[in-house]
Parts: structure tokens; sequence; C-alpha cells
């Protein structure tokens, strides 16, 4: 029996663990992702991204996830944060505002109160 | 026979690639990343080490999920690099040892160990995002690039990884060949990528480990691999990694170098060790 497509999901405070069973339910999607390794797949989603994932035969949802940039959902339904970092970069976003964005806060202000952004911690030589 | 030198474990956050390609080694702020893996640039050569046996993830740069092994090792004489995002590096070749490549596959295999052999591998980050800090170019080493699944759940144990780290010390000794071998482990160490939680470090559990690790890793072996990421953040199980390292390497151990860094999104660490029984 052909299984109700999901329409919503919830995303809940904390960590994410990719699984099998993650890896199943967002096959499609982290098909796209990866495709992009190419760059010729590149060119070609970036110029109408739309276009692209049509031969996917993704659901409403899946669809609406990719054009509101809705990575949190994404991770939550089964997408691996490294395949959407493969597809942030084609929408001319960086890694960490992907990140960002799934803390709810902007670039700015996640790596402003990270400064300096790199900081050594040897226990011999703290602070240098 | 070949030889067992040492251990190197280090972090392969993507950021280095990062740090590399734009070449920031007179940035304030990435010269210490670049000075804290001199240690390890100097004894590669002055132990002339002629081989890495490399353990790291692919980050679905090779490998996807239509088909994505827990234990793939590289048999190849040459590997390409992985293209992420900006095409394939500039990086000098890295070349393989097909010889012993498919020693070490014969030996883990009986041992066990069902590999997944590739005579092609792309390789990414996991590998090449610390190597050109490890060492100048073109590399003085060949390369046995030896992947573990630590992204797509359930992934290998810390028992297992270490057992492996076993498995591939005995291999390297029982090798004909004259050769001089160092096991590389790369992962970790704090970090999550993945919720809302992105960019979690835990400093304090990072130096704890570092020291665990170093003085009594056998305490940890029993651990879930859960522990781990509940400790260090979803995607610092890539630490099971670093035991396949230690398991290869006496209990006790001389520590050459040791350095940890808190980076933007993950707890960088550098360890060197050598045997001291």
């Amino acid at each position: 029996m052909a299984k109700e497509p999901i329409k919503d999901i919830e995303t809940p405070e904390g960590p994410v663990t990719f699984t099998a069973e993650h890896s199943q339910r967002a096959y499609k999607l982290n098909e796209i992702c990866y495709s992009l390794k190419q760059e010729k797949n590149r060119e070609i989603f970036r110029a109408d991204y739309k276009k692209y994932i049509e031969k996917y035969d993704l659901s409403e949802f899946e669809i609406k996830m990719i054009e509101n940039h809705e990575w949190l959902k994404m991770v939550h339904y089964g997408v691996s944060a490294y395949v959407i970092g493969k597809m942030v970069d084609c929408f001319d976003q960086s890694f960490v505002e992907m990140g960002a964005m799934m803390r709810g806060e902007s670039q700015k202000e996640f790596v402003d109160r990270n400064v300096p952004l790199i900081k050594n911690y040897n226990k011999d030589e703290e602070g240098k | 026979m070949a030889n067992f030198v040492g251990g190197i474990c280090t972090s392969h956050n993507g950021s280095l690639m990062h740090g590399w390609d734009h070449q920031m080694q007179d940035d304030p702020v990435w010269a210490p990343i670049f000075k804290s893996y001199e240690p390890v640039q100097k004894w590669i050569i002055d132990k002339k080490i002629d081989v890495l046996f490399f353990i790291f993830n692919d980050h679905v740069s090779n490998f996807f999920f239509d088909c994505y092994p827990t234990f793939a090792i590289g048999i190849a004489a040459e590997y390409e690099h992985a293209d992420e995002g900006k095409g394939p590096r500039n990086l000098a070749i890295p070349y393989g040892d097909p010889e012993f490549s498919r020693f070490m596959t014969n030996s883990l295999i009986k041992d066990d160990f069902d590999l997944t052999v590739c005579q092609k591998m792309k390789l990414d980050h996991g590998l090449m995002g610390p190597m050109p800090y490890m060492s100048d170019q073109p590399w003085p080493v060949k390369f046995v690039p030896f992947c573990v699944n630590v992204i797509q759940h359930p992934i290998p144990s810390v028992k297992r990884c270490w057992n492996l780290g076993k498995s591939i010390r005995k291999a390297i000794e029982a090798y004909p060949e004259d050769i001089n071998v160092a096991v590389v482990g790369t992962g970790g160490l704090s970090h999550e990528l993945q919720g809302s939680g992105f960019g979690r470090i835990e400093i304090d559990w990072d130096n704890e480990f570092l020291d665990k690790f170093e003085y009594e890793p056998e305490t940890m072996l029993d651990w879930d691999v859960q522990e781990f990421m509940d400790r260090g953040g979803s995607e610092s199980a890539e630490t099971v990694m670093w035991f396949a390292m230690r398991g290869a390497m006496t209990k006790k151990v001389r520590r050459i170098h040791r350095n940890y860094y808190r980076g933007l999104l993950t707890g960088m660490a550098v360890l060197l060790l050598e045997d001291d029984e």
C-alpha cells in the first residue's frame, strides 16, 4: 500500500543523527545534492534549479524545502549536512551560513560570537 | 620486513581546505595552524616514511548512499582529487602502493575485516584537508587510503576500529618489503553540524579526550558511539577512526607532538605518537 506523502515534519531542538532510515527517506534530495559534485551539473542547477530538479519527481514538501532554503528541516527529514553543503554552495551561501540558519541566526551573528575564529587551547600553552 | 614507525591523528575539518587553498600561512589567525603541523612534517622526513596508511572518511564526495561501504581500501597506483564544489583541488598527485595495498587487503580480510576494494578513489578533505599541512609537495610518501563510514549510522564501534588497528599493525609487520609505514587516523574532535546545535564545540572534553586517548585508551573501548556524540557533538562520532590508529600502537606511547585549537566549527587537534614499549 502506498504511503501518504509526507507534508511536513517537526524540527526539535538538538542534534540529528543521520541514519540509513533518513538516507532512504530523503534519497532523492540526497541524490540531487550529490549530483552537484560535477561542475556541469552545478552550472545547470545555478542557471535554473527548478528545471534541474524536475526530473527527480520530488514531492511538494521536498520542493518547498529547497525553494525556502529550509536546511534545518532538510537534515531532520534525512538529507546529510555534507551534501546540503553542495547545494548551498550553488545558492551562493556558505556552509557556515547554512549552519547559522539551522540555529536561527545570521552568519554574522554566528561568526561574531565565535571570534577569534581559531584559538589555542593547548593545555601547556593556553592563550598563545 | 616493513617497519611500523608511529601514528598520527589529526582533525580533517573542511576549513583546512580553505586555509590551504587561500594560502593563509601568513594570516595571524591561521599561522598557528600551519605551524602546529611542522613537527609532523619534520617527523615524516626524518623517519623516512614511505607509506601513510590513511584512515579517514569520505564526505559523500566519492561514495554515495546508493552503496555506502563500511570499510573501503584503495589499491590504486594513483588517486584523484575530489571536486568539493570548486573543481578538483590544485594539489600534487597522490600515488599509491598497489602491492602493499593488496597485501594489506589480503591480510585484513583474512582477519575478518570484510573490505570493499577500490581501484579508483577520489580523495576529499577527509584526507587532503590535513595532508598539505603535514608535508610539502610533491608528496614524499605513498598513500593507502582507507575509508570508514562514520556518516550514515549505524557506524563501526570504537572496539571494532581498535581491533582493526591491531590487524593493521600485524599486517604491516608481515609485509616482506623493507618500507617505513605510519598509520594516520583522522576526524574529530568535537563538532556538531546537523541540527539546532550547529557549531557546538566542547573544549574541556576534547582536552580530556586527548589525555585519555594517549594514556588510557582502553577505558573508552566499550563506549557506545553515542557516548562520544553526547560529549562532543553529533559529528564527533568520527573519533572512532582515531582508535584504529591507537589500536595499531603499544599500550604505552611516547608523545612527539600534540596541540589543540578551537576552530570556528571544530575542535582541531594534531597528535603524533611513537611506541614506547
